[in-house]
């Protein structure tokens, strides 16, 4: 069975594992500038880009080198980039239906090649089919040294420029104002890109990267307000599901990398969007109950506070349910209120259905008015 | 000029250089100008041959109905849109390398305010021009961040998240990232736009202490009930150019004909500037788009 030693005896392993880690940090970081550039299609375009320069590749030079696939990978996502680079500033509607078009383009001519190549004689031995789904099997210390040189690579735009980044993607029109040119920054986010891609479409497949590089940072920014811990919890996102679907098809036969990944980083993101904090659903659903039964409240105390205007001989005057529940018809339980009320001592049951406001409910409804007219 | 100490060639070109000596001494006081600047967006013209002036040290309002090129007027200054023709001078050189004296405040909503960064943040971003490539914002710059907030006080929310801030609250933020780039004129777009009386109040005394210390402001501006009580210097735009100078000489009724007129607006907008009261037809307009 699976235990921590094994991990460490096996060699194979230990390579996927510090490969899929690896990958799944920097996609975590790459992924995260693409969501605050809402870059989504991009990134989807680029991956899908990476297939028919994989095919061109193997069928010009007949290799099993993988360095050349992800050398041909890398040109097409280029070429996708450029062709994309005009819709930068077009409106976001516009540039949706476009990308759409222009992916599904690029995956059909990469499902084409891929056919052509796979009729040559040593298409099963160099195992392009595995650029699909991704294969941890295929993981060789070679691969490891290729991601890892990627990932050195893509660290220094990311610390050189990250200021540029930064404001780039939060306000263009400033950025540009301030003199930091898009063009050049949006070259720099192609080349992070193009390279995590690249890195990538081993392990992950070509199909899921852009699920790679979307899900870690959603899930992370489901968790923080703050960009330096949303980065981080990115990159442990990418990581842990990197690590967690490695193994999962290290120890299933026949499954490959990218589909357990993703389904590590899918629960991830499904957990972080239903239980984290502030944002996630279960506590918007909560709060909002808690902030209609408040509204409530104040709202039918509002309704005492009025009708005891009209008896102000007598401290304690109950008005019956009907009154006070025709003035202001909730739609929760008025009765509820009532009670939740008379146990805040705001307000007091007078009488067999009838309900009055107490002094101190009327001492908070005035401190309530004079913070409305401050 | 007729200063008659030479005779004949000698004299046209001592009229010539004199000329051109007015002109530069006059220049000086300009922040900003235009020649026959024109900027068209596929073929529609947004801006037609407009020749203008900022004069150092004013406060002045760019005021005129929607579509009549007032944000395009800061963008082409900026260097954001193109022109199709004409020039920009800033402190009498070609814009181009002149655009480090320029601070900008862009629209509010033009950017995502659930943007995962905090207030400070955000102001620091105001340092970044000056700053260069590669630099990043040191202690210097942070303390810069953190007078710009206490200038709007806002110094006590620099660590929230800036969409937990109200709309005033942002649009103070924002005054706050462009006080502190530094610079010599600030161009503002609708900085006024769904504030609170008493954040309108902070803001305006905000723009008068620059203009006091010799900063020129200009603002795009669309309530005409305040324009005379804010400004002193008014640009009057529809396309083109319609009048600009001070507010009181811009401010006629027969202007405003030139620049509003022909649309139905026209006459609550007169009753806006005769009884001061109705609110603005330009606002109740805006709301529709």
């Amino acid at each position: 069975m699976f235990s921590i030693f094994n991990i460490f005896e096996n060699y194979t392993l230990t390579i996927a594992l510090a490969g899929a880690a690896l990958l799944g940090s920097i996609s975590g970081i790459t992924g995260t500038l693409a969501m605050l550039k809402r870059q989504h299609l991009t990134v989807n375009l680029v991956s899908y880009a990476a297939l028919p320069g994989i095919a061109i590749a193997f069928i010009l030079t007949d290799t099993n080198s993988h360095l050349i696939f992800l050398i041909g990978a890398m040109l097409t996502g280029l070429l996708a980039i450029v062709q994309i680079s005009p819709l930068i500033r077009k409106k976001r509607g516009h540039q949706d239906r476009i990308l759409t078009f222009i992916l599904s383009v690029f995956f059909s001519l990469g499902i084409v090649l891929f056919t052509f190549a796979q009729s040559k004689p040593r298409a099963a031995q160099a195992g392009i089919e595995t650029f699909f789904f991704g294969q941890p099997s295929v993981a060789l210390m070679s691969d490891l040294k290729i991601i890892a040189v990627i990932a050195l690579f893509l660290s220094i735009p990311l610390l050189l420029f990250w200021k540029e980044l930064l404001i780039t993607a939060f306000d263009p029109v400033y950025a540009a104002a301030s003199g930091i040119s898009a063009i050049k920054i949006e070259a720099v986010f192609a080349a992070i890109l193009i390279g995590n891609v690249a890195a990538g479409v081993q392990t992950i497949g070509v199909m899921l990267m852009g699920a790679m590089l979307t899900a870690p940072p959603l899930a992370a920014r489901q968790w923080t307000n703050n960009i330096r811990i949303l980065l981080f919890l990115s990159a442990l996102f990418g990581m842990l599901s990197g690590i967690a679907g490695s193994a999962l098809s290290y120890h299933i036969q026949g499954l490959p990398t990218g589909p357990a990944i993703i389904v590590c980083a899918g629960l991830i993101t499904f957990l972080s969007f239903f239980f984290a904090p502030k944002r996630g659903l279960c506590f918007v659903y909560f709060r909002s109950k808690s902030e209609q039964a408040s509204a409530g409240l104040e709202a039918i105390l509002e309704v005492l506070y009025t009708l005891s205007h009209q008896h102000t001989d007598k401290d304690f005057y109950g008005h019956p349910y009907s009154v006070i529940q025709s003035i202001f018809p909730l739609k929760t339980n008025t009765y509820t209120i009532l009670s939740e009320l008379c146990t805040k001592g705001l307000a007091v049951q007078t009488g067999r259905n009838e309900w009055s406001i107490t002094p101190e409910g009327k001492k908070y409804m005035e401190e309530d008015l004079r913070g409305y007219v401050k | 000029m007729n200063i008659k100490l030479f005779t004949g060639k000698k004299q046209r070109h001592a009229n010539k250089r004199a000329v051109t000596m007015l002109e530069y001494l006059r220049r000086l006081d300009v922040a900003i100008h235009t020649e026959d600047l024109t900027v068209a967006y596929n073929n529609e013209p947004a801006l037609w041959d407009i020749d203008m002036e900022i004069p150092k040290g004013v406060l002045m309002a760019i005021i005129g109905p929607n579509g009549a090129g007032k944000t395009t007027l800061l963008e082409a200054i900026l260097g954001l849109v193109k022109p199709n023709a004409g020039h920009i001078h800033i402190f009498g050189k070609p814009s181009k390398k002149q655009r480090k004296f320029i601070a900008y405040l862009p629209q509010r909503t033009n950017v995502d305010w659930d943007f995962p960064i905090s207030v400070l943040d955000m102001v620091l971003m105001g340092t970044y021009s000056s700053l260069g490539w590669i630099m990043r914002p040191n202690s210097a710059s942070r303390r810069k961040a953190l007078n710009a907030l206490k200038m709007v006080d806002m110094d006590e929310f620099k660590d929230m998240q800036i969409g937990e801030l109200s709309a005033s609250q942002q649009q103070k933020i924002f005054l706050a990232r462009a006080l502190v780039q530094d610079a010599d004129v600030f161009l503002m777009d609708e900085p006024f736009q769904g504030v609170d009386q008493a954040t309108e109040k902070t803001i305006i005394n905000t723009l008068r202490t620059l203009r006091d210390n010799g900063k020129t402001v200009a603002v795009v501006h669309y309530d005409l009930q305040t324009v005379t009580e804010y400004f002193d210097w008014a640009l009057l735009l529809n396309v083109r150019r319609i009048a600009a100078g001070p507010v009181k000489e811009v401010l006629t009724e027969e202007n405003l004909h030139l620049a509003y007129g022909g649309k139905s607006s026209f006459l609550s907008m007169e009753h806006t500037i005769t009884s001061g009261r109705v609110k603005n037809q330009a606002t109740a307009e805006k709301k529709d788009v």
